[in-house]
């Protein structure tokens, strides 16, 4: 049984905070290794992503290498990329982490967060929105490909060219899906009336709380580890 | 060109459906309609036909050659797509644009790329919106453009899939007329349709999906015993569903 999605998202909050503020590939590893354990606990779908975002990780390992390249000498240009890539795949884990929920369970959680639910609403239609990005970008690539464009023949400057080119389409058909989806919205009375009900209420249990004081004392150890560690240096 | 499938195998994984020794040919020059119920696999034969997807097993053949190694851009110079969504295969910001990019990356200097880009949008009276935005067509004039967009190859075969799907009768007529133009090229059209009327009056040649499928029924699946349209070509044993047209 998962967590309680208002903890997930907590978690998630922190983990990516951290991700962010905290520069150093030391000080990131303990929050990588606790969103690993977090991810797997969690039961999250982290193979499936890893397997879907193949083709990222030829660019990601190549930004570790360039950012260990143009970062003065060698040690300091690899922890640099190693923070890098310990910053992505943080960013990663949090967001499969919260993958693991269905949609309406992570609006729910948002609207009980006090999250205006038109703006939970939002969040969650965003979300859907990127496997169809990809998808209509996809389409769109063989597309052009089809009209006789060799992606293998091209130049760098004529492949990057084309690339602006894909991002029309791309962008119309989003556009054009947003367009139908409000006006679905509206003519199902969304927004109709100022008080709403919920199907399915979420419920703090006993582990959700355990799991709530394990996140709190997580980030209170994690910030005091990182004042110690700068008050050391 | 001769087009040709054989034994071709195509499942879709977590489905279900699947395409099992499709034996299909149509000879060059030859306009014929692909039909069948929804969910008979008009479309991914298309689509495994231009290479939009690769066969599980069998080969598809262009004159002969296994197109197997080929690169979709390989593919796209000799057989030409028109998707269900003519937008998906619309990219620059302007109708002329549109089809003067291409030709730029290939190498054609922009005088020469905007004269034969002009002279198939008048051909398909598209000449007067070369400045619109490609946003602001309507579907029958972005799936005009996107034909153009294909013919600027000089490819050798079309594959038109739903191509009247939203076309009130004006504007099925201009397409009739389009794929006439096509066909007095010399250029093969495949038709993958569901409009029986529009079928009868352009395709010289109908192939029910359901003949061609050898795989037993899925759950859901349509039914091969379904009505047709009436005047199908082919039958069963070897050969089933062959339009060859000479």
């Amino acid at each position: 049984m998962k967590t309680d999605p208002r903890v997930t998202l907590l978690f998630v909050l922190l983990l990516s905070t951290a991700g962010v503020v905290l520069r150093g590939a030391l000080e990131l590893a303990p929050v990588l290794l606790s969103a690993m354990i977090a991810a797997l606990w969690g039961k999250a779908p982290v193979g499936r992503v890893l397997r879907r975002l193949a083709g990222l990780w030829i660019t990601l390992v190549s930004v570790t290498a360039l950012q260990a390249l143009f970062s003065g000498d060698i040690r300091t240009g690899l922890l640099t990329g190693a923070a890098v890539l310990e910053r992505l795949v943080i960013l990663m884990l949090g967001g499969t982490m919260l993958a693991a929920y269905p949609g309406h369970a992570l609006v729910q959680a948002m609207i009980q967060l006090r999250l205006p639910y038109q703006l939970a609403y939002m969040v969650s239609v965003g979300l859907r929105f990127v496997p169809q990005f990809s998808e209509s970008f996809k389409d769109s690539l063989t597309a052009m490909q089809l009209r006789g464009v060799d992606f293998r023949r091209l130049k760098m400057k004529a492949r990057l060219r084309v690339y602006t080119y894909l991002l029309m389409p791309t962008i119309a058909a989003g556009v054009q899906r947003a367009q139908k989806l409000a006006m679905a919205m509206e003519l199902r009375g969304f927004g109709a009336h100022e008080q709403r009900g919920s199907y399915a209420p979420l419920h703090m249990k006993s582990k959700d709380w355990l799991a709530l004081a394990g996140v709190i004392a997580w980030a209170a150890g994690l910030s005091a580890i990182e004042v110690l560690w700068r008050i050391a240096i | 060109m001769t087009i040709e499938t054989k034994n071709l195998t195509f499942t879709y994984p977590g489905t279900g459906f699947s395409l099992r020794g499709v034996d299909f040919s149509m000879g060059p020059g030859a306009c014929a309609a692909l039909t069948g119920s929804n969910g008979s696999g008009k479309t991914t034969l298309g689509k495994l036909l231009c290479g939009l997807l690769k066969p599980q097993g069998g080969a598809v053949l262009f004159d002969g050659e296994d197109t197997a190694k080929w690169s979709l851009g390989r593919r796209g110079q000799r057989i030409g797509y028109l998707f269900q969504e003519p937008a998906r295969q619309l990219f620059a910001p302007t109708v002329l644009e549109d089809l003067m990019f291409t030709q730029e990356l290939q190498g054609i200097s922009p005088g020469e790329a905007e004269a034969r880009a002009m002279a198939l949008l008048a051909r398909f009276e598209l000449d007067s919106l070369a400045r619109r935005s490609v946003l602001t067509l309507s579907r029958g004039e972005q799936q005009r453009l996107a034909i153009c967009g294909l013919l600027l190859n000089k490819p050798e075969a079309l594959v038109l899939d739903e191509p009247t799907t939203g076309l009130d009768a004006r504007r099925k007529a201009i397409l009739a007329g389009v794929i006439r133009e096509v066909l007095r090229d010399g250029i093969s059209v495949l038709l993958i349709s569901h409009d029986a009327a529009f079928v009868k009056a352009n395709a010289q040649r109908e192939v029910r999906m359901e003949q061609l499928n050898q795989a037993p029924l899925a759950s859901g699946a349509p039914d091969k015993s379904a009505d047709s349209l009436g005047w199908i070509e082919g039958g069963s044993g070897e050969g089933a569903g062959g339009v060859h047209e000479n």
